[in-house]
């Protein structure tokens, strides 16, 4: 549509011809007054959108922003400090437990390798026993052969034979017993110290490892949490940012408005024109007037074009301003998201925390804690079994010594018969100093085996009730570390779900917000369009300004014929052309490039609100 | 409770900011398409301020606020001039008028806010 005017040829002519001149401009200036009026009124439409538009971005925005600081409390509020405390007594509880009970089964290996060193002296005093044995057995048959041989005389010494007999057996059972507990007990203890020294590097290992690992998680959450505190500036920094492109964008889109008035301005002034250049186009007018007419027309066609140039160039500016701003909106809550995901530890595209790697870390110290827990209970079962069988061990000693005074009592009655029988009975008196002889080894060998019995008992009784107490302490220490240990474990599981879900909701949200400001932005034509309008419009003004040069120069003869255009104008922009123009036409030296620039609103001094706010 | 403030304008996109500005600041808004359209409204609701542009159509920002102080409703409301106009004389005949204050388009949303503020106290 616009095209059309411009084709009009514009020839140079004089008289007559200066009519038709003045006709042949009417008709570019009155297809002109259309396009603009159909510019000025069907632009606002566009605006309307990308205003509407702008509510739902700013609405998106503030809910990124909000989530960001959310996710920032989640890992760095008093829920998050409250947790750092915990887990640090948490740790040097667990380290001061582990320390006791390495402390406790370090102790207990000791005590029980005192006592195989005590079963082994009692070792010497059983084999002394054994060699008793023997000799019971060597003296019953003696006793037998000698009764024998004295015949009835002898009737009372096969008795005595017979105890010693049985003596014999007595003292073989009874020292066999006891070095039976005493290779079972010795086999256990050895077991026991192969089991707790084997396990004990495992889960020396298991341990190290579990008290760095949680020291790591530790040390993450303190160092997120420490990032997160100086965050909180940025975001809002980058919040004031995002306030101040939103701002830029509303003082853009009021370009609309400011620019429809200055092309109304244009089309009253170019409509003024048209019904002068009607007028002047009657061939009868006369050349005063045509003259007039023709610098009028250039004068105006000048301004207007610049105006024009001027409006357009505005709102273009506008408009990628809006564009621009718009999308430094979605690209600084990216750059807070990612900056945001970073500082909380976030920054896994899977959607983890680094929360969920401190969950598997603390659930391993649980089953930590149980082990050493376990490893005490056997220890503990394994002196319990200690004791009883020392106890076992203690009453076979008491038998021993039993047999010790029988011994005696029979190397007293084969006394006293050997006593009885006279000089047929001198060689069983010689055996029965041999009894005699072995009853006091007895009451030796007991009493060395009855002592080293009784130092292991008390070691083991001592280590029994110490065990005992630890154990029953060590149970309750870790039953609370377990709850406080299970407490934090769902602390840490609901920061984890806030964070996954916050984190899934950022992302989601800025990705929609800026694809949402990319096809917003990627609609906008409006300045485009109105830029070519405007050109082809300015395309036709310029031409005539040519033309009217060339037939009359540029003059302040008739300057007055202006005075309506200024009195139309309410912005200081349009004055400022105007006068720019003006003074062009009087010698002055006034260039393009000013035209384009943006005059200060008020001629007044600045306001505390700005340079364009008065108070009355 | 939110105060409330009439926007007149006869730009749809202007009211539209204005709206946009003052409501996410916590206020209510009313608009009118011209000054007949905010006077006839005026004569019948309580607004806690008028924020009007000045070439209107029906009636001029100059005639709203000799209007609006003419009646009893939103007598002594506070009125702020925004428009394009930025002439010492038209800022006098404001003035005179009974505006309160005059804000050249275009405002930026916090000198908009903060001059709300500043006048509704």
């Amino acid at each position: 549509m616009a095209a059309a005017y411009n084709q009009i040829t514009i020839e140079s002519g004089h008289g007559p011809d200066k009519a038709a001149d003045l006709t042949a401009w009417r008709e570019i200036i009155t297809p002109s007054i259309a396009v603009l009026r159909e510019m000025a009124g069907t632009t606002e439409d566009e605006f309307l959108q990308i205003g509407s538009q702008l509510q739902d971005f700013h609405q998106r925005s503030s809910e990124i922003t909000s989530m960001a600081n959310r996710l920032m409390e989640a890992v760095s509020g008093n829920q998050a400090l409250s947790l750092i405390e915990r887990l640090r007594r948490m740790m040097a509880d667990t380290e001061a437990y582990l320390a006791a009970a390495r402390g406790r089964s370090r102790d207990s290996c000791e005590t029980l390798e005192r006592i195989l060193d005590l079963l082994d002296q009692v070792s010497v005093p059983l084999e002394g026993f054994q060699k008793m044995y023997k000799v019971l057995r060597m003296l019953s048959t003696s006793t037998k052969i000698e009764s024998a041989r004295l015949g009835e005389m002898g009737t009372g010494f096969l008795t005595l034979a017979m105890d010693v007999e049985k003596l014999s057996y007595l003292v073989n059972d009874k020292s066999g017993n006891i070095l039976k507990q005493r290779q079972v007990l010795a086999g256990m203890i050895a077991d026991n110290l192969k089991v707790v020294h084997s396990s004990e590097s495992t889960q020396d290992r298991e341990v190290n490892a579990i008290l760095e690992s949680t020291t790591t998680s530790l040390d993450e959450l303190v160092s997120v949490n420490e990032r997160c505190s100086r965050f909180g500036s940025l975001v809002f920094s980058v919040s004031g940012e995002v306030s101040g492109s939103i701002g830029e964008v509303v003082a853009s889109m009021q370009s609309h408005d400011i620019t429809r008035q200055q092309v109304e301005h244009i089309v009253e002034a170019l409509e003024r024109l048209a019904l002068d250049l009607r007028a002047g186009g009657d061939a009868a007018a006369d050349m005063g007037r045509q003259r007039r007419l023709i610098i009028e027309a250039g004068d105006v066609c000048e301004l207007q074009s610049a105006q024009l140039r001027h409006a357009s160039s505005e709102l273009f500016a506008a408009v990628c301003s809006i564009g621009d701003n718009l999308r430094e909106v979605a690209r600084r809550q990216a750059r807070m998201a990612e900056e945001t995901l970073a500082a909380t530890g976030i920054g896994d595209s899977a959607g983890h925390s680094f929360v969920e790697g401190m969950s598997r870390g603390l659930s391993t110290v649980t089953a930590v804690l149980a082990n050493c827990a376990r490893a005490d209970q056997e220890m503990s079962t394994t002196m319990k079994k200690v004791a009883s069988t020392i106890g076992e061990i203690a009453g076979f000693v008491t038998d021993i010594e039993d047999i010790g005074s029988e011994i005696d009592l029979i190397a007293l009655n084969s006394q006293i018969k050997a006593a009885h029988t006279g000089r047929e009975g001198a060689a069983l008196g010689v055996l029965a100093e041999a009894i005699k002889r072995l009853s006091v080894d007895a009451v030796t060998q007991t009493e060395a085996v009855s002592q080293t019995l009784i130092r292991v008992n008390e070691v083991t009784e001592h280590l029994f009730q110490e065990v005992e107490e630890d154990n029953e302490q060590a149970v309750f220490r870790i039953t609370l570390m377990e709850e406080e240990l299970k407490e934090i474990l769902g602390t840490l599981g609901s920061m984890n779900m806030d964070l996954v879900a916050l984190l899934s909701g950022l992302n989601n949200r800025v990705g929609s917000l800026t694809d949402a400001i990319d096809r917003a932005t990627a609609g906008i034509g409006v300045h485009e369009q109105t830029k070519r309008t405007a050109e082809e419009v300015m395309a036709g003004l310029d031409r005539i300004v040519v033309h009217a040069r060339k037939l009359e120069p540029a003059s302040t003869e008739f300057k007055e014929n202006l005075r309506h255009m200024e009195e139309r104008y309410t912005m200081q922009s349009e004055r400022h052309i105007h006068e720019t123009i003006a003074r062009r036409r009087e010698g002055g030296t006034a260039v393009k490039a000013q035209v384009a620039e943006q005059p200060k609103m008020n001629g007044g001094g600045e306001s505390e609100f700005g340079d364009n706010v008065d108070f009355f | 409770m939110a105060k409330i403030i009439m926007t007149a304008d006869d730009s749809a996109s202007v009211r539209q900011m204005v709206t946009f500005t003052l409501k996410q600041n916590g206020y209510d808004v009313v608009e009118a398409v011209d000054g007949q359209d905010a006077l006839t409204r005026l004569s019948g609701q309580k607004v806690d301020m008028l924020i009007t542009d000045l070439n209107m159509p029906n009636l001029d920002g100059l005639g709203l606020i000799r209007g609006v102080r003419a009646g009893t409703l939103n007598k002594f409301i506070p009125i702020i001039m925004l428009t394009t106009e930025s002439q010492d004389g038209k800022k006098n005949e404001g003035k005179a008028a009974g505006a309160t204050g005059w804000i050249v388009k275009p405002f930026k949303p916090e000198q908009l806010v903060a001059v709300v503020k500043k006048v509704l106290g």
